[in-house]
């Protein structure tokens, strides 16, 4: 026999009372918690995505669709520029390293990738090591149809280093009209791709010459959004260029110098991701402010909880006392009893959150192929800490006050 | 030895308004003495024995009990005192309902500071097999009849061995049979353990069983 084992009788005595209430708790915590994962989620699955792209060279129009087109796989290219663009910006001084990348074509709904083989050298700024590495296979070789798969689809197409395949036209596969196979040119899987744990994994990484070979005859379509590059008598083009500079001034040079560009703009694909970040921030201060409300309700429930729980044990209360425990044991046994709640409530929420955001993480990822951590942030341990500690003092402050009176007196 | 003198009891009505529920001019129960206080509903019996028991505080007067006063106690020193040298069992729901009747019992001796160990418990199941519910000791209340109920109370209240045990009707819920048993019980237990015994009662089956009876009259008068 001990206090705790008296609190845990108590709690499952009024189990109907006890699961409500819990649920209750756990509900709102859980609501709170995905706020905060989701937001978390997004932040460093966005910011983890951009991270290669330092700079792009793109066509003129929407930085945000060349972002989306370019970093996330998403939308239509806006449209193609100059090949010789890139051969200008190899020998720019401020330039560390220039990649073409060149979109247009599909595989069962994966982005075929044109670029060279120099993107394999690419590193990511932060980390230092290269973005793209193998898990098996090698580099293609530029002048055959040869291609490097990333991880998702090698794992979700089942195809193998050695097997074959013929990509359609399109950037979307099927629902893009005029969407066609070709059979003619079939590209051989010469290498797998370790996860880089964004879009890239969705992506089928082919030599650019080979998309220009698959598209000889297609230049009438060249003005058209979303149309893959071609090189078409001798004239060759590209979706984007990847831009790697020498330094933070040297970028804001090259800036300076594309403002005067007519026909290609600079994109900073971070900038672009701050913005979304911003706008994604107002709808998740406004589900904050929903969730504090909830807490805020969830602690008043908390309190008349432990209320009504003290309010139909008058008798309890009564023969305790008799049997020689203090008003502080009874307080002890009252707060226990919340406080109890509030760790059920604690790890129902913990689960409810982390199992939908869960859930929802897996659909975003199918859907985006940007990988959003699940991990505990600093800020849910905050979170839980705070409603844990403001909780405990208000099963301490209602336990208090129930005992402030004699029970014998009460009778 | 247990010494009551000039004990009052009022309540507060309302503003200024004063109801006096309890007069005992003076009572003595010696060790290993026996007693029942006998009155009519509403002298004051079970406030008489929250006032022994510490529970409550008089309003004039005080209660001794081997040199000390309890009167003059602070609340926890009566709580500490209560566990340690009282045996109570009420007239009826006299059990923790989401507690089995071992861990009833084992309550009264936790609350008294008593060690939970293999040596109590050994005391306990002794005690339960002695009240013939051996079978039952981990059933919860609901389980047992009311008079089954009443000998677990009987249990709890001596598993301390208290220097006193004090008895408020304890048969008011029972049939003929199970009255007499449990006072059977309680006077057995008591005299085994050699502890003074005050219960409360208005029926003349139990009232004629004992040597000693403290009569209690209502107070008189109204509201002051």
């Amino acid at each position: 026999m001990n206090y705790f084992l008296l609190i845990w009788r108590n709690l499952w005595k009024n189990a109907l009372q006890t699961i409500i209430t819990s649920t209750i708790i756990g509900s709102s915590i859980g609501l709170l918690l995905l706020v905060i994962l989701i937001s978390n989620g997004v932040q460093k699955g966005l910011v983890r995505a951009v991270e290669p792209f330092d700079l792009i060279v793109g066509a003129k129009g929407s930085s945000f669709q060349v972002t989306l087109n370019t970093v996330f796989l998403q939308d239509k290219p806006v449209g193609n520029i100059d090949y010789d663009l890139l051969e200008k910006l190899k020998t720019n001084s401020n330039v560390q390293s220039a990649i073409p990348i060149g979109f247009g074509d599909n595989y069962r709904g994966y982005r075929i990738v044109g670029t060279e083989k120099s993107i394999f050298q690419h590193t990511v700024q932060q980390k230092g090591e290269p973005w793209l590495q193998f898990a098996e296979g090698r580099v293609f070789n530029e002048e055959n149809f040869e291609a490097v798969l990333g991880s998702k689809v090698a794992k979700e197409t089942g195809l193998k280093v050695g097997n074959e395949f013929a990509s359609s036209h399109g950037v979307v596969e099927a629902l893009e009209e005029g969407s066609s196979e070709h059979k003619e040119n079939k590209f051989k899987v010469v290498g797998v791709l370790q996860s880089v744990g964004g879009p890239y994994d969705d992506a089928v990484i082919v030599p650019l010459s080979s998309i220009w070979r698959l598209h000889e005859h297609a230049h009438s379509t060249l003005v058209k959004e979303g149309a893959p590059p071609s090189a078409e008598h001798e004239h060759k083009e590209t979706t984007v260029i990847l831009v790697k500079p020498t330094g933070y001034a040297e970028a804001m040079s090259l800036y300076k110098e594309f403002q005067k560009n007519n026909e290609a703009q600079l994109i900073f694909p971070s900038q672009n991701v701050i913005q979304l970040l911003q706008i994604l921030g107002e709808g998740e201060k406004i589900l904050k402010v929903i969730s504090y409300a909830v807490l805020i309700i969830v602690f008043a429930i908390i309190a008349l909880s432990i209320y009504w729980s003290n309010l139909s044990k008058v008798r309890d209360r009564f023969i305790l006392r008799a049997l020689g425990a203090g008003r502080q044991a009874l307080s002890l046994v009252a707060f226990g009893e919340g406080f109890l709640q509030i760790i059920f409530g604690i790890i129902c929420g913990f689960i409810l959150g982390h199992g939908i955001y869960y859930f929802l993480i897996n659909f975003l990822e199918q859907k985006t192929a940007i990988a959003f951590p699940h991990e505990i942030s600093s800020m849910e341990v905050i979170a839980l800490l705070g409603i844990l500690t403001i909780g405990s003092l208000i099963s301490l402050v209602c336990s208090r006050l129930l005992y402030s009176k004699n029970i014998a007196e009460e009778i | 030895m247990l010494i009551i003198k000039n004990l009052k009891k009022e309540v507060t009505l309302a503003e200024q308004q004063r109801l006096t529920i309890l007069l005992v001019p003076k009572l003595e129960l010696l060790d290993h003495q026996q007693a029942v206080i006998c009155g009519p509903s509403g002298s004051g019996k079970t406030t008489l024995l929250n006032v022994v028991a510490g529970l409550t505080l008089p309003t004039e007067g005080e209660v001794v009990y081997d040199e000390i006063k309890i009167t003059e106690l602070s609340e926890e020193q009566r709580d500490l005192w209560r566990a340690q040298n009282i045996g109570y069992i009420f007239q009826k729901f006299n059990l923790l309902e989401q507690l089995t009747v071992l861990e009833n019992i084992q309550l009264a001796a936790f609350l008294a500071k008593l060690p939970i160990n293999e040596a109590i418990n050994n005391k306990i199941k002794s005690l339960i097999k002695e009240i013939g519910l051996a079978e039952k000791i981990n059933m919860k209340p609901f389980a047992l009849s009311i008079g089954e109920q009443q000998r677990v109370g009987v249990a709890r209240a001596i598993i301390t061995e208290p220097k006193l045990i004090l008895a408020d009707e304890p048969t008011a819920s029972l049939d003929k049979e199970n009255a007499k048993l449990i006072i059977n019980l309680l006077r057995d237990f008591a005299k085994k353990s050699g502890a003074a015994m005050l219960v409360s009662s208005h029926d003349p089956m139990v009232i004629e069983q004992f040597d000693c009876c403290f009569p209690i009259l209502r107070p008189q008068g109204g509201i002051v």
